[in-house]
């Protein structure tokens, strides 16, 4: 959409231009009988898990990839490292087709799997780190540098003896962060890295991409279906849905534009909604909305470019008796929540 | 220069990680020794029953023994081995195989050097062991001659690269069926059985009728087990060492190429895995 306005002076990172690819699966029927068709059906289906997506970065962005489930978020990455090869379209990695090139593009990128773990399970993650060391060709010094620094920031002293088997999530999180970045990438994919994590394990993983992007200037795609990851990381967002591209901005701009409802909260001396309310509402425009929440308090959504807040507020001041109010923006959530639902037809 | 370097290095390094692995799970080595020990037990007395009964014997009693009681020592259906072709089965199925695609090394290079580690680890931790048990428990031979001893050598280093190619070959079977457990664990025992006949591990192949032997010559397997093992005990002497040495090593190479192939093929099928 706006990717453009986005481009600073400095030649993008990754440049993606009409990105596509389609698989073609064996439709397979259930139960014995289907298993046996199964074997000789040429009954193919395509789905289109990515269609006709371009968008660029430069280098030190940190940018959301959301999406609902399927939307084509990991098919993406995968082309992006270059195991998946493109039905159409051109990815170009800093400088590099990641697909004629893979082994030169794994040197400078880093992959994060949230739901895979690359940690060897039954021994430390020391010895993890070390294979990454030897794998990557990481010079002595530079490998014990990041290393310390790692250890320190994520604080991982106190089970670095431990076999990452015996590891919670967060602390296995935080090892396979440090083993698909210890050999210092440009680029680094982060597919769900905060995936069922408790809070505080997730604020931990947060402030370290946060470091990461600010301090080591590391260029970071991020997916997450965790909407505080994305308002706590990142500036701008890629939204995809179906395998279409149907956002690139800012959050700021997400808000603007799609945010529309805003709500009020009311505590009324009666408890329950008033007759009439919703009626009197609809004389000061359109799209206004009253109903009772649970709590007993009335809420009245509505599009602050139609009517203003104050003006609501007045009227409902004037016409009952208020004990409480407050004015309550849509969060990101809801937000997202209403795009993925329409697809965004706007 | 630095690149070759760098590439020695990586796969000095998945060695070792293999390794490491490997010696976690200590209890393993010691049941692996005690499993050699009690099936060297079972040839060793069927082999006696045999050769007793027997009106002529192609193969001195001494030497058939020691035979079969090495070829369970340095057996290629170890479970480390299994190990191997579970793990690539699996990641292909489950599509953990992208964390090993994003990496700056081949596949198969990296598959090879994990399968060498195991069968490193267990050469030293499980076949020595057993082997120095089997010269006192059943008085096997030493190598008759030192060339005897360095063919045996090179020979089981030759076999790694043919069964660690159908290690390999069994493992990519996952791109084609969806069961793991069923099929390549399957496949597995299917391996053992080819190693115990074909590869001349229970009965030594100058023992098997002649058709069965002529078979056998035209097919790789009898470089896994025969060849090291005739080598040893001296049914294979002088320049045939080398000769059946080098045999084993174009069926290495050629059984390296042609998992090569089926792996570019099979790549492509990992698209199916994805989204």
């Amino acid at each position: 959409m706006n990717a453009t306005t986005m481009a600073s002076s400095t030649a993008p990172i990754i440049r993606v231009t009409n990105l596509s690819k389609t698989f073609r699966t064996l439709k397979r029927k259930p139960g014995l009988i289907g298993a046996i068709r199964n074997l000789f059906s040429t009954d193919y289906e395509t789905i289109k898990a990515v269609d006709d997506i371009s968008f660029e970065l430069s280098p030190g962005e940190l940018v959301g990839y959301i999406g609902p489930n399927g939307a084509g978020k990991s098919t993406t990455i995968k082309m992006l490292t270059g195991i998946l090869h493109p039905t159409a379209g051109e990815i170009v990695v800093d400088g590099l087709v990641p697909q004629k090139e893979r082994v030169r593009n794994s040197k400078k990128i880093g992959v994060i799997f949230g739901q895979r773990g690359q940690l060897m399970w039954d021994i430390p993650p020391g010895d993890s780190f070390e294979l990454m060391r030897k794998m990557y060709a990481i010079p002595k010094a530079r490998f014990e540098t990041n290393l310390q620094q790692f250890i320190e920031l994520l604080q991982l002293d106190e089970f670095m003896e431990r076999p990452v088997r015996q590891l919670s999530l967060g602390q296995r999180m935080r090892c396979e962060l440090v083993a698909t970045l210890l050999h210092d990438p440009r680029i680094v994919y982060l597919d769900e890295p905060t995936i069922g994590m408790d809070v505080v394990a997730k604020e931990r993983i947060r402030e370290f991409i946060l470091h990461l992007n600010q301090e080591r200037r590391t260029t970071i795609i991020l997916t997450t279906h965790d909407i505080s990851d994305i308002e706590r990381l990142c500036q701008r967002v890629i939204i995809i849905d179906k395998g279409r591209l149907i956002y690139d901005g800012s959050l700021a701009e997400i808000k603007r534009r799609y945010g529309r409802l805003r709500r009020v909260v009311f505590s009324l001396a009666e408890g329950a909604c008033p007759d009439g309310l919703q009626e009197s509402l609809e004389q000061l425009g359109s799209g206004l909305q009253a109903e009772t929440r649970e709590d007993g308090n009335v809420v009245i959504s509505f599009d602050p470019q139609q009517v203003a807040a104050s003006t609501v507020t007045r009227h409902v001041v004037n016409s009952y008796a208020v004990s409480d109010l407050a004015v309550e923006e849509a969060d990101l959530e809801t937000i997202i929540r209403e795009i993925y639902q329409q697809g965004m037809e706007r | 220069m630095v690149r070759a370097r760098e590439s020695i290095d990586r796969q000095f390094g998945v060695v070792a990680a293999a390794v490491k692995q490997g010696v976690a799970y200590r209890f393993e080595f010691f049941s692996a020794i005690l499993g050699s020990l009690l099936t060297m037990t079972l040839v060793y007395f069927l082999w006696t029953a045999i050769y007793n009964n027997a009106t002529s014997m192609e193969m001195s009693y001494q030497a058939l023994i020691t035979y079969v009681c090495l070829g369970q020592a340095f057996s290629f259906a170890r479970p480390g081995q299994r190990y191997i072709f579970i793990r690539i089965g699996f990641g292909i199925r489950s599509g953990n195989v992208l964390l090993d695609l994003v990496r700056p090394m081949d596949y198969q290079l990296l598959i090879y050097c994990e399968t060498f580690g195991a069968y490193l680890l267990e050469t030293l931790l499980v076949s020595l062991p057993a082997y120095v048990l089997a010269l006192f428990l059943f008085r096997i031979n030493l190598p008759p001659s030192p060339e005897a001893a360095i063919g045996f050598g090179i020979s089981i280093l030759g076999a790694f690269f043919l069964v660690s190619s159908i290690d390999f070959l069994i493992g990519l079977m996952a791109f084609w069926t969806l069961d793991i457990w069923g099929v390549i664990w399957g496949l597995g025992y299917v391996k053992i059985a080819v190693l115990d006949i074909l590869a001349g591990t229970i009965i030594p192949l100058t023992l098997l009728p002649d058709w069965l032997q002529a078979i056998a010559a035209k097919l790789p397997f009898q470089s896994m087990a025969y060849t090291p093992l005739a080598i040893y005990v001296g049914e294979i002497t002088g320049r045939a060492i080398w000769m059946n040495i080098l045999n084993q090593f174009a069926w290495g190479v050629g059984l390296v190429l042609l998992t090569r192939l089926i792996w570019l093929k099979a790549r492509r099928r990992i698209e199916i895995q994805g989204g």
